[in-house]
């Protein structure tokens, strides 16, 4: 008999699944055939068809409109289920508040809120610490997304550091999109990189935007291709930039997940300048689909993409440029690629899953 | 390995956004020709010239909390030339620490409400970093953890010689009754950089956390009140408190002390004086020599130098509520005795409490 665990997914109620829902859909999707998992959105039960067939069409409207209609009238509300208290609990992210269990988990994605709450609006940086001392207090285990982020938490409440676990996530590309992109015809951008950054301080996209200008970047053909929106910052940064600079960089605004494969498989590396991450799966992705990676010498960065990558001061333009000059190398490049897949398969679905398994069988 | 002992130092991030720093360790020049609040500026040139006293070298760090652990760890090791202390210059948003570094706090918007509240609220989330520190630089801070209580232990920094700022400008009282932004309008027009003094001044520097005390600024609001009546009481000269936000004037500095005097119920008189007069920034240390210098328990006192110090024929601690911690930190920090006015809120009324209600 599996044992059994309750899975708070109140994540996957969001429309567009991305970061943490997404790392939700994973945990589920990690967890299902070692478990006989329950689901709960706080302190109610939710249909485990429900959640598995959200996770098939993947997206959270189909979810909320089930726990509606579930809920449309007083009689329903009253009939509704409610969690097995004795029965394990795990958030995947911040829990509300602490006692539905008796034994309780949550999820530790990063700690930027405590530690750089600059970069947060105050309502996000509110809603991750006013529960966190009773949220570590309550648990019986703790999951942090990495080694970074478990180090980085024990500094500020190092008697939470025995409940710790670190849980890698893991990439999933769905079967069909590699012969999808085969169908499609070839990408027509020449030779470029893929960046996963805004302007705002804690992504860091300044750098690059500060680089374009040294005269080995401007002398390089090399296309910058930034996913993500644009925005009005990132257009005021622009502005300062030749005109020759700014035709060296584009974003793409939104895009689909098939949209984002494509344009990481054709692409030479990624550029992940961010100042700060908790465990960086965009650098993981692009490792996944053979591909090294630039990132900033900072957090989990060295810890997730290990020999697959080149490292930079995320403060410095010329080390940044000086990195940028090493992986435009063909050689160094093949060298950082070959590393690339196998650093990726470090991170799966078991990976993931053997720290929730290790809790519950008490080790 | 550098040939002098080195000090890492960290800012708060938020005022390097606009700065181009040539990388995660930067020097002090980088910090020196930037922008930068008035409060953070003088905390950086009092760190600066300890170190300077002191032989040390110091390397600012732009985000410690990046460098925890790892691969990113050992690179900072590596720039830190064997430094084994770590200064945290905090707004009380954040407290940026370096693992095995020996880690010094400097809070330095003394008497900013906000700020302080956002010190509390952290040393509540995480009193265990707290507890962790080899010192504070200036500062009180204790709290209960368990069954102990934690008091960091103090860091007295000074300056010898008080730096020298913008000039100050002056700034006459002015009294309208429910419209002290208009007074404020009025006050900012006649804005004067110097106008003499004709003996040495009574000064009260303020701060937010000094106009939240009510017994204290009832007391102030009547010395207001007797030296427009009376200039020959004068002159008395208010430092206008820094306001938590970027966009005030000067005009909304006198608008937030009068506004705590129109709360004090003290019926002053309307009419416009120069015997009281607002100072915005650090007034001239010759023009306070051989006056009174009164300082609330929530003022930044180190923005002061020994000369002002020294040269007060009187200097008074003063605050309702307890003053003992401010008082030993004050004696500690001065290497001598201080007068301490401890003001007791107004006897008379009968004090009404609300206990539940009906």
């Amino acid at each position: 008999m599996k044992p059994a665990l309750t899975l708070d997914i109140t994540p996957l109620l969001e429309s567009q699944w991305t970061g943490i829902p997404v790392f939700t859909r994973r945990l589920v999707q990690a967890l299902d055939p070692h478990l006989d998992l329950h689901f709960c959105m706080g302190p109610n039960g939710v249909p485990g068809d429900a959640v598995r067939q959200a996770i098939r069409i993947s997206t959270g409207t189909y979810l909320r409109d089930a726990i509606d209609a579930a809920v449309e009238t007083v009689v329903k509300e009253a009939a509704r289920p409610t969690i097995d208290p004795a029965i394990p609990l795990l958030y995947p992210s911040v829990k509300p508040s602490p006692g539905a269990a008796m034994r309780e988990a949550s999820t530790i994605h990063d700690i930027s809120t405590l530690v750089m709450p600059d970069t947060h609006m105050p309502e996000n940086v509110a809603f991750h610490l006013d529960p966190l001392r009773d949220q570590m207090a309550s648990d019986e285990a703790v999951f942090c997304c990495s080694e970074a982020t478990r180090e980085a938490l024990c500094t500020y409440l190092p008697w939470v550091r025995p409940r710790t676990r670190v849980m890698y996530q893991y990439v999933d590309w769905p079967e069909g999109f590699e012969a999808m992109d085969r169908n499609q015809p070839a990408i027509r951008l020449g030779r470029y990189a893929v960046v996963i950054g805004t302007v705002e301080p804690r992504k860091n996209l300044r750098l690059l935007l500060r680089a374009l200008e040294e005269p080995s970047v401007a002398a390089d053909d090399l296309h910058f291709v930034v996913i993500g929106a644009r925005g009005w910052m990132a257009d005021q940064a622009l502005a300062q930039l030749s005109p020759e600079a700014q035709a060296r960089i584009s974003f793409t605004g939104f895009i689909s997940e098939f949209a984002k494969y494509r344009l990481l498989r054709h692409a030479e590396f990624l550029v992940y300048p961010s100042v700060y991450e908790g465990f960086g799966i965009p650098a993981v992705e692009a490792m996944s689909l053979g591909k090294p990676v630039l990132a900033s010498l900072s957090s989990s960065f060295p810890e997730v993409i290990g020999p697959a990558g080149l490292f930079f001061d995320p403060f410095s333009v010329d080390g940044f440029v000086a990195a940028l000059e090493e992986m435009s190398n063909p050689s160094v490049q093949a060298e950082l690629a070959a590393q690339a897949m196998p650093q990726a398969a470090r991170f799966n679905a078991g990976v993931m899953a053997a720290p929730v398994l290790e809790w519950l069988a008490g080790g | 390995m550098s040939a002098r002992p080195v000090l890492l130092v960290s800012v708060p991030a938020v005022h390097l956004s606009t700065i181009e720093l040539p990388g995660s360790i930067y020097p002090w020049r980088c910090l020196r020709d930037a922008v930068l609040p008035p409060d953070l500026r003088l905390a950086l040139l009092l760190v600066m010239q300890a170190a300077e006293a002191q032989q040390t070298e110091v390397r600012f760090v732009a985000r410690p909390e990046i460098f925890t652990h790892g691969a990113a760890r050992e690179w900072l090791d590596a720039q830190a030339g064997g430094a084994e202390d770590h200064l945290a210059l905090t707004d009380g948003n954040t407290l940026r620490l370096l693992p095995g570094l020996r880690n010094h706090m400097f809070f330095f918007p003394r008497g900013m409400t906000s700020r302080e509240a956002a010190l509390q609220r952290l040393v509540r989330l995480v009193p265990e970093a707290f507890a962790g520190l080899a010192s504070q630089v200036n500062g009180t801070l204790s709290f209960r953890l368990g069954a102990r209580w934690v008091r960091p232990p103090l860091l007295p920094l000074g300056f010898a010689v008080t730096p020298a700022g913008e000039p100050a400008q002056y700034i006459p009282f002015v009294w309208l009754p429910g419209n002290h932004g208009h007074a404020g309008v009025l006050s900012e027009k006649e804005a004067m950089a110097g106008l003499p003094l004709l003996k040495p001044p009574h000064f009260v520097p303020l701060t937010l956390g000094a106009l939240s005390d009510h017994p204290f600024v009832v007391e102030l609001a009547k010395q207001v009140r007797d030296v427009v009546l009376d200039p020959a009481k004068g002159p008395l000269l208010i430092g206008l408190p820094a306001l938590d936000r970027d966009d005030a004037a000067t005009k909304d500095q006198v608008e937030a002390v009068l506004e705590a005097f129109s709360r004090t119920g003290v019926a002053l008189p309307r009419r416009s004086s120069w015997s009281v007069r607002f100072v915005a920034g650090m007034p001239d240390p010759a023009a306070l020599a051989g006056g009174r210098l009164t300082l609330h328990a929530r003022v930044p006192f180190w923005h002061f130098g020994r000369d002002v110090l020294d040269a007060a024929a009187e200097l008074v601690l003063t605050g309702s509520g307890t003053l003992s911690a401010a008082r030993s930190l004050f004696t500690t920090w001065l290497g001598r005795e201080v007068a301490v006015q401890r003001i007791r809120p107004q006897m008379g009324l009968m004090p009404v409490t609300v206990g539940q209600v009906p």
